[in-house]
């Protein structure tokens, strides 16, 4: 009842708002309207933004642009008699109505997240069981060490759950390749992970054929296994203890449950982090989608299936025929289905595992093609929004999740409209000066502010900006490639044990340079034509200063390009674990600081007796949280320091057993909270004005970096051009 | 017809002309436009249909013009008399009318009737023009019903001018016919646009006549022929009501009945009416007498017997050499109101009947047409032609009509889309500008360095400068050239063509809100509103029932009845609390207007007891700590003041805002504020003011003078189209010297519902409202905004899964 009078309110109310904002009024009343509004903002901002006042400042952003939207569409467009300004001016009133689209979608979603909620505990003799797939392609045997490990090591009765090893690299059609070389490979491939799972305690299984990708092997998975639930991880992504106690508790809460969702937690940065040195301090790219438009799906029961970290019910997947496989994003797609099929999903906000990203820009740029492409096939194939079964919200939820990956076109778009005028003369945009700035400017400025309150700590301002830029050159022809041809695209899997040996550019960075190039003639053009052309200055300078933001843009990314040199091959952990440090056969009490796969660095108290030592075996000796006994773990010393009167010892593990494995395992992927608390470091909000500030500075270095790169990298190239005449000489 | 016309370009054109072909030729890719315009300079609207070839006086020698009439440069002394002359008709509708700028042209109907349309006619012609003027270049073309009388080069720099054309018979024609002068002008030095405004040819109103050679009078010899009735030098007709009954009985009512209807009966720009009970100086003058009473009270004044009079009788006699006379009479009072609705049912009209357009032909034509909603207008039904252009400064006006209960001032913006052409001679950078009503509405550059055609270009134009009635917009377009900065000698002559407007363009008016308001004179000045929709007798009160009171308020209702189109029916009251719930007028001074009534119009009534305002007979005292002509605002004194850095700042800032945005510090307000009563001020001769009636239903005027004399004469004031049509705001105060009226606009307005309720009309209405009261839609904004978060966020808890 009281709903039913809250929606009448909420009616009303959103009809006044059309009212009001749809009115003609002039340009000097949407000038002072458009100012307090904004100033409001600020002002709720300066003290509450989250609850109710979050909502109240974003329905004042949401009045400021639809009246943007109403000025824009009623009496900005060129007229149609003059095409050559029309079309391109149609193009970008397209582009940005797709914009204000995805905001409107964006803020239907993520209007009110869903607060983290206490996972429900299960009694131990109820527990279901669980067959846990790690589907693997390519990746290296020591890489899957320890994801099985990891797995095999969950909180979990070891009866009741089994890990299995989906080997598609080792199936009898790669066995029996055409090539030798191939068919070599993958036989020895086939027999040592079948021993690898032997010594862990798993399963390996292969099959036949490479059918359907990641989805066909899943499927085969689901053949040979009989567990209620089936917990997915990529072969990078290794499960923390707790995993499957933090998940598996919902499905017997809610018999209609197919899926609960974790985050991808990333060990390293991807190209933008790494090269833009944000890493340590700035939310990563993907905590926008799992801190907050997760939460904000789950809400309208729309989380959906990510590929890895989660927990399917396999009556469900049974209902659907297991794995979908039209499209190359396998995940969504098995979602969208059972949703529609009236299952529910469920997201965790909470780190459970740890993986890698694409570490280089070029298998960077791959796997947001296949995401993009497999999103546009959905689109296609199973258009979400007349999806029979969904709800309402879940159709937005999967539209806004699909059209999404439209973004390339509007960017496009925005990067190339300003040169429009600058270079052609063509008025795509009738308005004046005085117009413009109260309209846009407004609109900008709330557009931004508005961000900031969705995605606040999440996200940094521009940062999506560039985002998008970055993958915009080399995703459009993806999408309109997967636009044409809906069915072409194959599953391709992503690098992600790459590393960067020395500092340069990479092989897709040249687009940006020359985009880079166009518009810093556009700025030479704007300051040309102010000069030139004062009457009509007003217009230039809007332009010009557009235009300028897009080579700002551009800039950073050139930074993103210019990739720099890795120097650790592995992110190291910050852990604080107490253990005992031996050389020889004396044991001496210690402290392990930082872990990676490859080895830790162990402080240990004044031994004076140590410092002697600079290399040589070592070994360290603690109880794994698997074990009630100490185990211990052989070790090569690297390098040692003395920090006050402690030593601290870096060394590299030497893994000669399967216990090994299990050990380091469990150092690093023992403790869920430690990514938790490591992610809430970065999680916090400079605020759109101090945030842009500090972008651009970064933008600014960064185009120095990425010139400087590109200077040195043709400098080399002609030294080698010259080496090599000489040589010839 | 093509090859005719390709021959008159080969005779036109010149050389330079030819080389360049068409340069605007926008027919070949894109059907937008199908003018082909013909490459004639100077500007030349397209051949309009000549039943046969035009003979075309050429002058023949620069000093002495073969057919001027004699050189006499004082005409006006012998001039006067013409008025009472009926064989010379007066053709201009003002006292001078002035062509400006290198292309200018007016054209106006003047009616005639039968007899003069077939007598042998002379058209006398007296002109001036600036001394810039280059003779060799700058051309003056008269022509009457589209036949070319004359076209030959302005000279007359030093003296008046007179031409004398005979005009060939069949050229006037019975009834309406059409005088279109048009001047082309060329600066004899300087390349400027600043210069284009110093180029002018005067037409004298004294000197410009049309005389009837034949031998029988000519003037108009029935009331049919009213129309034809002509005005005297200055364009004004004194029309002299003579009622012998006035001074017997309330026959006040009937005669400004009378009055509306005579005044609809002719065709007269301005006419001037006076009311009195017997024959006097006024009526001497007149262009027309009209005798109305009862036959034995008219038989002396008339010269009539009355036992010819057997019943209603509307007549007109006109005396060869005497003043016509209009007699209205009958045996009895019954008879002679008989007749006068005779003459009032040829003219009048049904209220509430739309019309199609605003007459205005004695002043302009077309005349100008009515839009009442979203319409879209060629320039074509404007009366533009399309046309080519040489000089740097062209200028086209038009005319059209919006009716009183328009309220789109402070939001609405109309579109000229503009099909036009320049070509790369002209200098990027030139303005397109346009005014509404004398106000610069926009100012947009044209960009293109090499030239453009421009297809349904949008223009938009603000309505801030719309007013009830008729209103005109200006075009004027700077097209400079390089050849024009350097100004070689001989460069003003060169007519290569650089600009073309086409007729195609159009003059857009989006659906605009509407709904009476009140106060608010424009609509009165423009329409007549409320008045001329008045199907019950209107009250009027006339102070102590004068007829200087009486002449006031028979200028104001002819005026009304002109622009509203019809005659309003009224009835003379004496009390106000007869009009407390109508609407009413009021004629008087502070001493024979009730204080109340006074104050109701927002006019302070005590003050105005002690208005005695100087008459305008020499320097006139200004009088400081009184609401004057200038007044002292804070706005001033703080141009004024040397500042400080940040007070400078704040300034500089305030200037930014006011020229990008056109946004002053006054138009934040929630609503508008009340006006204080409005003191006279020694220097006002006559006020108009405007107010809710006490029962707030309908609007009180009021028209105020301070005495008999000064109503008298701001009668006069009023019967002045020029002065008219300035009225606006809820008051007006004529100043007693001529010159602008000062206008206070309306502080509060009262609505009233003019259209059938829709749900468009009342959004447009709140639009307008509200961008008036900016800081009333930024409240509504934010509190709207404020319910619909919280609402969110209490249907949000609802909604979905929670937490």
């Amino acid at each position: 009842m009281i709903k039913l009078a809250l929606a009448v309110v909420w009616i009303t109310a959103a009809a006044c708002v059309l009212f009001i904002v749809s009115l003609p009024i002039n340009l000097q009343t949407h000038l002072i309207a458009g100012t307090i509004v904004v100033i409001l903002m600020m002002v709720f901002k300066l003290f509450r933004s989250d609850g109710t006042w979050r909502l109240v400042a974003l329905a004042f952003g949401t009045a400021i642009v639809l009246r943007y939207v109403y000025w824009r569409t009623t009496s900005t467009l060129p007229p149609v008699t003059q095409l050559e300004n029309f079309i391109p001016g149609l193009l970008l009133y397209l582009a940005e109505m797709y914009s204000v689209f995805m905001l409107f979608l964006s803020l239907f979603i993520v209007a009110r997240p869903l607060r983290p909620r206490p996972a429900p505990s299960v009694e131990e003799q109820v527990l279901p069981t669980v067959d846990v797939f790690i589907p693997t392609y390519n990746e290296d045997p020591v890489l899957l060490a320890d994801t099985i490990a990891a797995a095999k090591a969950m909180d979990y009765p070891a009866d009741r759950f089994t890990v299995w090893l989906l080997d598609d690299g080792g199936t009898e059609q790669k066995r029996n390749s055409d090539s030798v070389v191939d068919a070599q490979m993958a036989q020895r491939r086939h027999i040592e992970l079948q021993q690898l799972c032997e010594e862990l305690g798993a399963r390996y299984l292969t099959r036949a054929r490479n059918e359907h990708a990641k989805a066909g092997n899943l499927n085969n998975g689901l053949e040979h296994s009989t567990g209620e639930l089936i917990a997915v991880f990529d072969a990078d992504h290794a499960p923390t203890r707790p995993f499957l106690r933090e998940t598996v508790g919902y499905f017997r809460e809610d018999k209609r449950l197919f899926l609960v969702q974790t985050p991808h937690f990333f060990l390293n940065p991807d190209p933008l982090e790494r090269n833009l040195r944000t890493f340590e301090k700035m939310p990563s790219e993907n905590e926008m989608f799992y801190g907050i438009i997760q939460r904000g799906l789950d809400k309208w029961n729309a989380a959906f299936f990510c590929g890895s970290a989660a927990v399917l019910r396999r009556e469900a997947l049974a209902e659907s025929k297991g794995f979908s496989g039209i499209s190359i994003t396998e995940d969504c797609e098995t979602a969208i289905e059972l949703h529609s099929r009236g299952w529910n999903s469920v997201y965790v906000d909470k780190p459970l595992i740890a993986g890698l990203q694409p570490a280089t820009f070029a298998s960077f740029i791959g796997q947001r093609s296949r995401w993009a492409q497999g999103m546009m096939q959905i689109l296609r194939f199973r258009f979400p929004l007349l999806k029979r079964g969904l709800s309402l919200p879940q159709r937005l939820c999967y539209m806004s999740s699909t059209l999404f990956w439209l973004f390339p076109f509007p960017r496009t778009i925005f990067l190339f409209a300003p040169l429009f005028y600058l270079f052609f003369d063509l008025q795509i945009f009738t308005a004046s000066g005085g117009e413009f700035l109260a309209y846009t400017l407004s609109y900008m400025l709330v557009n931004l502010m508005m961000q900031n309150y969705l995605y606040g700590s999440f996200r940094w301002p521009w940062i999506s900006e560039l985002y998008e830029y970055i993958q915009t050159v080399h995703l459009l022809p993806a999408v309109i490639s997967v636009a044409l041809n809906p069915r072409k695209p194959t599953f391709k899997v992503t690098a992600k044990d790459e590393t960067i040996t020395t500092s340069r550019l990479s092989e897709l960075s040249r687009p940006f340079f020359l985009i880079f190039a166009v518009l810093l003639i556009g700025v030479a053009v704007t300051a040309w034509r102010i000069y030139a052309e004062p009457y009509k200055a007003d217009v230039t300078l809007v332009v010009g200063g557009w235009n300028l933001l897009n080579l700002i843009m551009a800039g950073a990314a050139l930074g993103v390009v210019a990739e720099r040199r890795e120097r650790a091959a592995t992110r190291r952990v910050k852990i604080n674990r107490r253990c005992e440090f031996g050389v020889g056969e004396i044991w001496y009490p210690a402290t392990i600081e930082d872990v990676s796969v490859n080895g830790a660095r162990v402080r240990v108290a004044n031994q004076g007796a140590l410092a002697g030592i600079d290399s040589g075996q070592a070994a360290i000796r603690f109880t794994p949280h698997w074990a009630s006994e100490p185990q211990t773990l052989p070790l090569l010393i690297r390098n040692k320091d003395r920090v006050g009167d402690a030593l601290a010892i870096g060394c590299s593990f030497v893994r000669s057993q399967t216990i090994h494995h299990r050990m380091v395992v469990d150092l690093i992927f023992a403790d869920a909270g430690q990514w938790s608390s490591f992610q809430s470091l970065r999680r916090r909000n400079p605020g759109v004005f101090l945030g842009t500030i500090w972008f651009l500075r970064v933008a600014l270095f960064q185009t120095y970096r990425g010139l400087y790169y590109f200077v040195r990298n043709r400098s080399d190239r002609t030294d080698a051009a010259r080496a090599a005449s000489g040589a010839r000489a | 017809m093509k090859r005719e016309l390709a021959a008159a370009l080969m005779l036109l054109a010149p050389g330079a002309a030819l080389a360049q072909g068409t340069p605007f030729d926008m027919s070949p890719e894109r059907p937008a436009a199908e003018e082909q315009v013909p490459a004639i300079e100077p500007p030349q609207p397209l051949p309009a249909p000549q039943p046969e070839p035009a003979p075309i006086p050429e002058p023949a020698d620069e000093s002495a013009p073969e057919a001027e009439t004699g050189d006499d440069p004082a005409p006006e002394a012998e001039t006067v008399d013409d008025s009472a002359d009926s064989s010379v008709r007066h053709l201009l509708p003002q006292a001078r009318m002035r062509l400006n700028g290198e292309s200018d042209s007016r054209a106006w109907a003047v009616y005639l009737t039968g007899d003069q349309a077939q007598s042998a006619a002379r058209l006398d012609l007296a002109y001036s023009n600036a001394i810039v003027v280059a003779p060799e270049t700058s051309r003056l073309f008269v022509s009457v019903n589209g036949i070319s009388i004359l076209d030959q080069s302005i000279q007359s720099a030093e003296t008046l001018s007179h031409l004398s054309l005979d005009v060939a018979p069949g050229v006037l024609q019975p009834g309406r016919n059409e005088i279109s002068v048009r001047a082309v002008h060329r600066h004899r030095t300087d390349c400027s646009i600043a210069s284009t405004y110093e180029l002018w040819t005067e037409l004298d109103g004294a000197g410009t006549t049309l005389t009837f050679t034949g031998d029988a009078a000519v003037g108009p010899e029935s009331i049919e022929e009213l129309r034809a009735l002509g005005a005297n030098i200055d364009g004004e007709a004194q029309i002299a009501i003579v009622a012998p009954g006035l001074s017997r009985s309330d026959i006040g009512a009937d005669l400004l009945r009378l009055a509306q209807a005579v005044t609809l009966s002719t065709s007269l720009a301005n006419s001037r009416f006076s009311i009195a009970a017997s024959m006097d100086e006024a009526s001497q003058d007149a262009a027309l007498v009209v005798v109305v009473g009862t036959a034995d009270e008219v038989a002396a004044l008339a010269g009539v017997d009355p036992g010819e009079i057997d019943g209603a009788s509307a007549s007109l006699h006109a005396p060869a050499g005497g003043v016509p006379t209009l007699l209205v009479t009958g045996r009895s009072r019954q008879e002679w109101l008989a007749a006068i609705d005779g003459i009032a049912q040829q003219v009048d009209r049904p209220a509430n009947s739309p019309r199609e357009f605003l007459v205005t032909e004695a002043v302009r034509t077309p005349n100008a047409s009515m839009l009442y909603e979203a319409r879209s207008v060629t320039f074509a039904e404007f009366g533009i032609a399309s046309e080519q252009f040489a000089g740097r400064r062209y200028a086209r006006s038009f005319q059209f009509a919006i009716p009183s209960d328009f309220y789109a001032g402070s939001y609405g913006q109309a579109r000229i889309l503009l099909d036009a052409a320049y070509t790369s001679a002209v200098l990027p950078g030139g303005l397109i500008n346009v005014y509404v009503n004398g106000n610069i509405a926009t100012s947009v550059p044209m960009t293109a360095r090499r030239g453009a055609v421009l297809r349904q270009f949008p223009i938009k134009v603000t309505m801030e400068h719309f007013r009830p009635g008729v209103n005109t917009v200006l075009l004027e377009v700077d097209l400079l050239t390089q050849a024009d900065q350097v100004c070689a000698p001989g460069a003003t002559t060169d007519d290569t063509p650089r600009f073309a407007l086409f007729d195609t363009s159009r003059f857009v008016l989006p659906q605009f809100a509407r709904v009476g308001q009140f106060p608010n004179l424009a609509a009165v000045a423009g329409t007549g509103f409320p008045y001329n929709r008045a199907e019950r007798p209107v009250p009027v009160l006339i102070g102590r029932g004068s007829t200087a009171g009486l002449s006031a308020a028979a200028n104001f209702l002819a005026n009304v009845a002109q622009v509203g189109g019809r005659i309003v029916p009224v009835q003379l009251v004496m009390s106000p609390e007869a009009a407390r719930e109508q609407n009413a007028l009021f004629f008087g001074t502070p001493a024979s207007v009730p204080a109340s009534v006074l104050t109701q119009v927002g006019i302070d009534a005590q003050a105005a007891s002690s208005w005695a305002p100087i008459r305008a007979t020499g320097s006139v005292a200004a009088s400081a700590g009184t609401a004057g002509a200038n007044p002292v605002t804070m706005e001033d004194w703080r141009t004024r003041m040397d500042t400080g850095r940040v007070s400078q700042a704040v300034d500089a800032t305030r200037n930014w805002l006011s020229e990008t945005f056109d946004l002053t510090a006054d138009m934040l307000r929630f609503a508008p504020r009340e006006d204080p009563p409005y003191i006279p001020a020694q220097t006002d001769s006559l006020v108009v003011a405007q107010g809710l009636n006490p029962a707030g239903t309908g609007t009180w005027t009021v028209v105020a003078a301070a005495d008999d004399v000064g109503l008298e004469a701001g009668g006069r004031t009023l019967a002045s189209a020029a002065n008219w049509s300035q009225i606006a705001g809820h008051l007006a105060a004529f100043p007693a010297e001529a010159g602008p009226p000062l206008v206070l606009d309306a502080g509060s307005v009262a609505f009233v519902a003019s259209q059938e309720p829709s749900l468009g009309n009342y959004r447009l209405i709140v639009a307008n409202w509200l961008s008036s009261n900016i800081l009333s839609y930024a409240l509504g904004l934010v509190v709207i905004c404020i319910v619909l978060g919280v609402s969110t966020s209490r249907l949000l808890a609802r909604l979905g899964r929670r937490n």
